[in-house]
């Protein structure tokens, strides 16, 4: 198992917004996480990118501990996160969003950045070139230079989560990347996801409100609900399942 | 010696590629954008990716006559394909990149397509959704490999840089294969089906020879006489009639470098960066870009409004 969440707990004063939750995700796989509105989604993924610190159990990713680890701990693991509220450089361009990601593969000293020469030039070069293949990869060419902030909201969405490739991360998280989208744009994300996924082995941690999407695309489900994981399994499975059904159509008060 | 006119209409298209390749090698003949760079691609280049794509379709069983349909956008590979099928006497065919796949169907059986080579994961999904309906065609050839791992197990379908491989190794065994049959071509043979509009029907294929292109290529030089170091966009579907005139016959014929863009969406950033010497289009694009011209001076600062009056006098 490449990442593993063991009984993780995490509260806030006496909301407890994850109760005991473990999910375990192999190389490769595309796991989905879904559940009503506040079950405790993003705070799972806020926990595994090391935004909170659970207040017990354990997550493992390849070994390294991510438990206590910072953010930028985290990303140097090979985990790289889109945000569901995009959290972009609105002033930037693109391109330099995703140079900004690349920051991180800098080896190299203040004074050779400064002249831009000799491994900074070097690392230059190669950076440019890698965040040339993701705009290639995800389809912005006609937005390379644009200002991030003028762009309409679905290709916003696309560029957050080719910022988070452009950390060449081993597993990627994506929180809502389809929600607000239009069936174009979401059809465009789904084709995407699959491809980052063939193309570059990347696992896949995804949070999704449309089931349809979840249930096409997804090797294994977890559902979530009030903190605490009350299904998981292979998408047919899940939605089977009555509590999945309860939890997301109600329970019937007439029975 | 080079020659020059309406001397040109004695050769085929690979024939007067394979003199300029060999006249000037240098020289550039095509641009790409890609990864956003503008990469040029010489006439030595241009001869060398047809001749090798030409033996890989040798290779594949590609035989004298038959038709190699594609589909795609403006890309080099576009042209290479074109000329490698017109190199072995076979007959190019553009379908447009934006036809659904019934109207694809009915295109490749009525030309009895043996060969397709479609641009990327969309278009060969178009075909797989007609397999059934277009049994002539005996190979699916791709160029963009984004997307095709899990097409690899399908013989049907093969990438457009595995078939130069096999070209260069069938070139190996066989030295003069390809050019043995460029020089067996005759002007007047045909090389390229153009599809009509279709619109009171269907549309129907004209049949076009070398001539014809080439002839177009000069006549429009006597007019407005160009060099071959000015710069053409090309952005129209080469399906179209129109984009073949000028991509093939008057590049061949010794007008301009012709430029591809990165991708349909950016032709208009592309054309800023490239400033051609040339542009051809039908009158809808003009207006397009005139109504675009206009709303932003219409929304630009006073001095700005004023520059552009006084240079439109100018110009």
């Amino acid at each position: 198992m490449q990442l593993r969440v063991e009984r993780v707990s995490l509260s806030f004063g006496g909301v407890r917004a994850l109760s005991e939750v473990s999910l375990e995700v192999a190389q490769g796989e595309l796991v989905s996480v879904i559940g009503p509105n506040g079950a405790g989604k993003t705070s799972l993924l806020n926990c595994i990118s090391g935004f909170y610190h659970p207040s017990s159990g354990k997550i493992t990713f390849e070994g390294h501990d991510l438990t206590r680890a910072s953010p930028h701990q985290v990303t140097q693991y090979g985990i790289a996160r889109a945000f569901q509220n995009i959290e972009l450089f609105t002033g930037m361009s693109v391109l330099e969003n995703l140079l900004m990601a690349r920051h991180t593969f800098g080896r190299y000293n203040l004074l050779e950045n400064v002249l831009f020469y000799g491994r900074a030039l070097r690392v230059g070069v190669e950076n440019r070139r890698f965040c040339e293949e993701i705009i290639d990869f995800m389809e912005l060419e006609p937005y390379r230079n644009a200002l991030v902030g003028d762009l309409p909201y679905g290709v916003r969405k696309r560029v957050e989560v080719a910022r988070a490739l452009a950390l060449s991360p081993k597993l990627l998280l994506l929180d809502e990347p389809m929600a607000g989208m239009t069936l174009e744009e979401k059809e465009d994300m789904v084709r995407f996801i699959l491809d980052i996924r063939a193309e570059r082995g990347t696992t896949i941690i995804l949070i999704e409100h449309d089931l349809s999407v979840v249930m096409d695309i997804s090797e294994r489900v977890y559902v979530l609900d009030f903190g605490q994981v009350i299904a998981s399994g292979r998408p047919e499975e899940v939605s089977q399942n009555p509590r999945v059904q309860e939890a997301y159509v109600g329970v019937d008060h007439a029975a | 010696m080079m020659p020059s006119g309406y001397e040109l209409k004695k050769y085929t298209l690979p024939q007067v590629l394979q003199m300029r390749a060999k006249a000037t090698p240098k020289q550039v003949a095509l641009r790409e954008k890609d990864f956003g760079i503008w990469n040029e691609i010489t006439f030595a280049d241009y001869y060398r990716h047809v001749t090798h794509f030409a033996a890989g379709l040798l290779a594949l069983g590609f035989e004298k006559g038959e038709r190699l349909a594609v589909i795609a956008d403006n890309i080099p590979e576009w042209l290479y394909a074109e000329l490698a099928a017109q190199s072995l006497g076979g007959i190019s065919v553009g379908v447009y990149q934006s036809s659904l796949p019934p109207e694809i169907a009915y295109v490749l059986s009525y030309t009895g397509a043996a060969f397709v080579v479609a641009e990327n994961q969309e278009q060969v999904d178009k075909l797989l959704e007609i397999r059934s309906e277009i049994p002539s065609v005996r190979k699916v050839i791709y160029e963009d490999p984004k997307g095709m791992r899990a097409y690899q197990d399908d013989p049907w379908i093969i990438g457009f840089e595995e078939v130069e491989r096999l070209g260069e190794a069938y070139l190996e065994k066989h030295p003069q294969a390809v050019e043995e049959r460029i020089a067996q071509g005759r002007p007047e043979d045909v090389c390229h089906l153009s599809l009509t509009s279709g619109t009171t029907g269907r549309p129907k294929a004209a049949m076009l020879m070398h001539r014809n292109l080439l002839h177009m290529g000069v006549a429009l030089q006597e007019i407005d006489p160009l060099k071959p170091t000015d710069d053409y966009l090309s952005f129209l579907p080469l399906a179209w009639i129109g984009e073949q005139m000028m991509s093939v016959g008057m590049a061949l014929a010794g007008g301009f470098a012709v430029n591809m863009p990165e991708s349909v969406e950016t032709a208009m950033s592309d054309l800023k960066e490239i400033g051609p010497h040339v542009m051809f289009s039908p009158p809808r694009v003009w207006e397009g870009t005139q109504s675009q011209i206009w709303v932003r001076i219409s929304e630009t600062y006073p001095f700005n409004r004023w520059v552009y009056q006084q240079m439109l006098k100018i110009g």
